[in-house]
């Protein structure tokens, strides 16, 4: 990470003085201030990033929804309330962008994830990294789109049912009923590809 | 689904719950998203099922296998390509509003000064002679007048569509303003009083009700 943006992230994590940096920054961005907003971009990008990708698989698809989200909050966020937690507010925004982005996938189809960024993972050092990073987007491309939504959001983010699906603008009931089936399909995914000459399969396909 | 089904009495209850039913909550049960009863009979449930325990043990591990695998970050797309990306359409967007502004403020620019120069030209012209372009003005009242008048009536140029009021200088100064317009004087000639070459007194109603021609043609009609 740039060293301005480590600067300012080093002050926020800093007890006491922290707060009115952070609140300063995102004051900034919100009156209009190109480069705030780019501090805020460093700050979050990583999180909004790890959770498109696994939400819609692809590398590029990520990189779209992240965009679309950033654009998003620089429209909407002269009306943010500087008194709110601006992290979940763009986190709620990131889900809807890739609800949105699964949306106009084919429907009721499991998202197809493309093997992607060959070039990014030939460059990759460690190749067992590389390796963990396939095996999962070929764990989660066998869900449904909302059945990753779910479980993404609950095995991965680590949220709670409830939360889930206040962000999902669904119930209680239907996620539990999505992590069910979603955690049904990962343990026979689980049984016949990451054990055994399963893995060993897919380890040699990289 | 193994076939030996036990059968486990739900707590508080009189139902009964079976292998099946037990390993449709046992995604859920390994993370607590069950209510009391249920997680109270799931787990008296495995105590006495050893196929459910198994289940139980595959889901665990599956669960857990995702989440060391959740660990590893995902790849990420060099630093500062996602930035430039967002700034780039941040700035597309003003660049396109501003090209927008600028083509309406140019316009804008545009019609004053068109305004400007046809209102300047106007007042220029205006103070020897009256255009005449227009149809806005209207004749209300044409008829014969003596011969003994004639000599000093204003000239009217056909083909320009003017009237000259060399002889009433002070007269023209003073209606030569907007909205003063235009009179149509191919009617005039074509009517048959001016194919006579009867010397004509001319009534003129300009778009401004304020003010009203008097026109006397010479004894030769209109030139």
């Amino acid at each position: 990470m740039p060293g301005d943006a480590a600067g300012i992230l080093l002050v926020a994590e800093n007890p006491g003085s922290g707060s009115e940096a952070v609140d300063e920054v995102l004051a900034r961005a919100r009156s209009g201030d190109r480069d705030a907003f780019n501090i805020l971009i460093m700050r979050h990008e990583q999180r909004i990033l790890r959770l498109a990708q696994r939400m819609l698989g692809s590398r590029e698809d990520a990189m779209d929804a992240a965009q679309e989200t950033f654009l998003r909050v620089f429209r909407h966020l002269h009306t943010f309330d500087l008194k709110r937690d601006f992290s979940a507010w763009l986190y709620r925004i990131a889900v809807n962008v890739c609800r949105d982005s699964a949306r106009r996938r084919k429907p009721d189809s499991p998202l197809a994830l493309v093997e992607e960024a060959p070039v990014s993972e030939r460059q990759e050092s460690d190749a067992i990294l590389a390796q963990q990073r396939r095996i999962l987007r070929q764990a989660l491309s066998i869900l449904s789109s909302k059945e990753r939504a779910a479980l993404v959001l609950r095995d991965i983010e680590g949220l709670d049912t409830v939360e889930v699906a206040r962000l999902l603008n669904s119930t209680p009931t239907t996620v539990r009923s999505q992590i069910s089936s979603a955690r049904s399909k990962l343990r026979e995914f689980h049984l016949t590809h990451a054990s055994g000459a399963g893995a060993n399969k897919d380890a040699g396909k990289g | 689904m193994h076939q030996a089904q036990a059968r486990t009495k739900m707590p508080g209850k009189d139902s009964y719950m079976s292998c099946t039913h037990i390993s449709e909550l046992i995604p859920l049960y390994i993370s607590r998203d069950l209510d009391e009863s249920e997680t109270e009979a799931v787990g008296q449930h495995l105590l006495s099922c050893e196929p459910c325990r198994s289940l139980e043990s595959q889901y665990r591990e599956a669960d857990s296998w995702l989440k060391s695998l959740s660990e590893v970050e995902p790849e990420t797309p060099a630093n500062g390509e996602l930035r430039a990306r967002v700034n780039h359409q941040l700035d597309t967007v003003e660049t396109k509003r501003i090209g927008w502004k600028t083509v309406v403020l140019a316009g804008a620019i545009a019609a004053a000064l068109l305004i400007t120069s046809a209102f300047a030209l106007t007042m220029y012209k205006g103070t020897d002679q009256i255009n005449h372009d227009a149809g806005s003005v209207a004749i209300i009242r044409q008829e014969p007048v003596p011969q003994t008048l004639s000599p000093a009536l204003p000239k009217v140029s056909r083909r320009r569509l003017t009237v000259r009021l060399a002889s009433h200088s002070s007269v023209s100064r003073k209606y030569a303003m907007p909205p003063f317009k235009a009179v149509e004087i191919a009617d005039v000639k074509r009517s048959p009083e001016t194919a006579t070459h009867t010397p004509m007194r001319i009534e003129i109603q300009t778009s401004d009700p304020n003010i009203r021609i008097i026109w006397l043609t010479d004894n030769g009609g209109i030139e």
